[in-house]
């Protein structure tokens, strides 16, 4: 089983119902001391602390929330985007919960790390989201396919550092930081257009909702779950 | 109050807002179309107006200009670099399958071949999409649209989508499958034979479904379809195998609807 980190919500009202204009914001990491940050420190800077920014509700509660595991913490915050330093990237539009970041999995022919363990792609090895119906379809398609070689992972989970660190940089929403996306390819085959669109039939015939064309990337077959 | 400010001033600003996303779609960075997209999938289906649509429609078109490019270079023996626009058509792409609009048909078809997203898109709209769709399913071309565009039209069978089918295209429909079934193609591809696998088993066709037999036990009969690879011809046998296994239990109990099962298909097949 995948060990999970435990996500913590504290509740504090804030004197303001707009993250922009908020005049200071609270920081609370464990153990839960209050401090008040003054001086025109924005709530939404709350990212740079122990928690991330969650939202502000009708009654100026400010809702923040923190994952127990701080690398687990500093990879929710890299789905915030980046705007200084380098590599820079965008706010992904989708953000991951504390319990979605594990640290281990495996199917019965794909490891944790032949999902996870690429670098440049995942810079926080061995965390890592892998969705479980990822493992499902991978171990269904592979089962399908048939070739006893099995198939190369080429990319699974890529953190936001490192679908940016990547070369060519990654696609700023890559599927591939959901955790529910693989580029791969079948071992021990010619790989040509008839051995894509195969692996191609079979991906999308165990589950398999999306796949890149054969144009954009002739290299492997990139397929998720979206 | 604050609450009271969004509503009054919800009208304008939408509208406002939703053509500033419509320009930067067209006409801006890569970054900013990425942004713009990202958006504009925040924007419930419904409430996305014309603007947005003509922007995605055009985006769609512009895309799949590029991607035809990149394929005739990579034909002609160049080196191509992987596509890097932000998952751009993928989006694009998630953003008009959420619409109902039949506008999105047409440029919906030029990516049939991205997966079921696009395909269970493109069959909800059931005889209006047929004949695009059609189109593509009788190429004989080395293209993942060929198959995505087959299983399309195994999907508008096999859903709902089959009562609103006219006797035209079915027959349509049928006619592709048993040629595909049959003759030999310059271009055979695993994905197109179990896309039309699909076919005949949606269809509950007697004379398909033994074709789709056929191919299953025998080698020969693929090899005469255009396979040469015998582990080609190995998994689509066992393709068919697993949809025979699995489908050929929903095809009857589609049919079953009208409670009398293959005979009434067969009728409607000649009608």
């Amino acid at each position: 089983m995948p060990s999970r980190s435990r996500c913590r919500a504290v509740r504090r009202t804030l004197a303001s119902t707009c993250c922009v204009a908020a005049p200071w914001a609270v920081r609370l990491p464990p153990p839960l001391t209050l401090r008040v940050i003054t001086a025109g420190r924005m709530a939404c800077d709350c990212a740079e602390w122990d928690f991330e920014y969650q939202s502000f509700d009708l009654y100026g509660y400010l809702t923040v929330q923190y994952c127990d595991d701080s690398t687990a913490s500093t990879i929710r915050r890299e789905y915030n985007g980046r705007s200084t330093g380098s590599p820079t990237w965008d706010e992904v539009s989708w953000k991951p919960a504390c319990s979605d970041i594990t640290t281990s999995g495996s199917s019965t022919h794909f490891s944790w790390s032949e999902l996870t363990d690429h670098s440049p792609g995942n810079s926080h090895y061995p965390y890592a989201i892998i969705k479980s119906d990822l493992w499902t379809a991978l171990e269904a398609t592979r089962t399908a396919y048939g070739d006893s070689s099995g198939l190369h992972i080429e990319s699974g989970y890529r953190n936001p550092l490192g679908n940016a660190s990547i070369s060519p940089k990654g696609a700023g929403q890559s599927r591939h930081m959901w955790g529910d996306a693989v580029d791969m390819w079948p071992i021990g085959q010619d790989w040509n257009f008839g051995t894509w669109d195969a692996l191609r039939a079979v991906a999308r015939a165990n589950g398999f909702t999306y796949n890149e064309e054969y144009s954009d990337d002739p290299s492997h077959l990139h397929v998720d779950l979206r | 109050m604050l609450l009271s400010v969004v509503t009054d001033a919800a009208p304008t600003a939408i509208v406002a807002q939703q053509a500033d996303l419509a320009v930067a779609l067209r006409n801006d960075t890569p970054a900013k179309r990425g942004e713009a997209i990202t958006r504009i999938l925040e924007i419930a289906p419904g409430a996305r107006g014309e603007a947005i649509t003509a922007a995605i429609i055009s985006e769609l078109r512009r895309q799949a200009t590029i991607r035809d490019d990149r394929m005739r270079r990579y034909n002609a023996g160049e080196k191509l670099a992987p596509v890097d626009e932000d998952d751009y058509t993928g989006r694009l792409l998630q953003a008009a399958s959420q619409s109902h609009d039949a506008r999105f048909i047409a440029p919906m078809c030029l990516f049939i071949g991205n997966g079921t997203m696009v395909e269970n898109a493109v069959a909800r709209f059931g005889e209006q999409a047929v004949r695009p769709v059609l189109e593509i399913a009788r190429l004989d071309a080395l293209s993942e649209s060929t198959s995505g565009a087959i299983s399309t039209l195994a999907k508008m069978l096999s859903t709902d989508g089959q009562n609103r089918l006219s006797a035209a295209s079915r027959i349509d429909i049928r006619d592709v499958a048993i040629r595909r079934l049959t003759e030999k193609s310059a271009h055979p591809t695993v994905g197109v034979v179990s896309a039309v696998a699909e076919i005949a088993l949606a269809f509950g066709d007697p004379t398909l479904v033994e074709r789709v037999r056929l191919l299953q036990r025998d080698a020969s009969a693929v090899r005469a379809i255009g396979f040469t690879d015998p582990f080609m011809i190995g998994l689509v046998q066992r393709l068919l195998a697993g949809l025979l296994a699995k489908k050929v239990e929903g095809g009857a109990d589609l049919l079953k609807a009208d409670g009398q099962g293959l005979q009434s298909a067969t009728r409607c097949l000649a009608a």
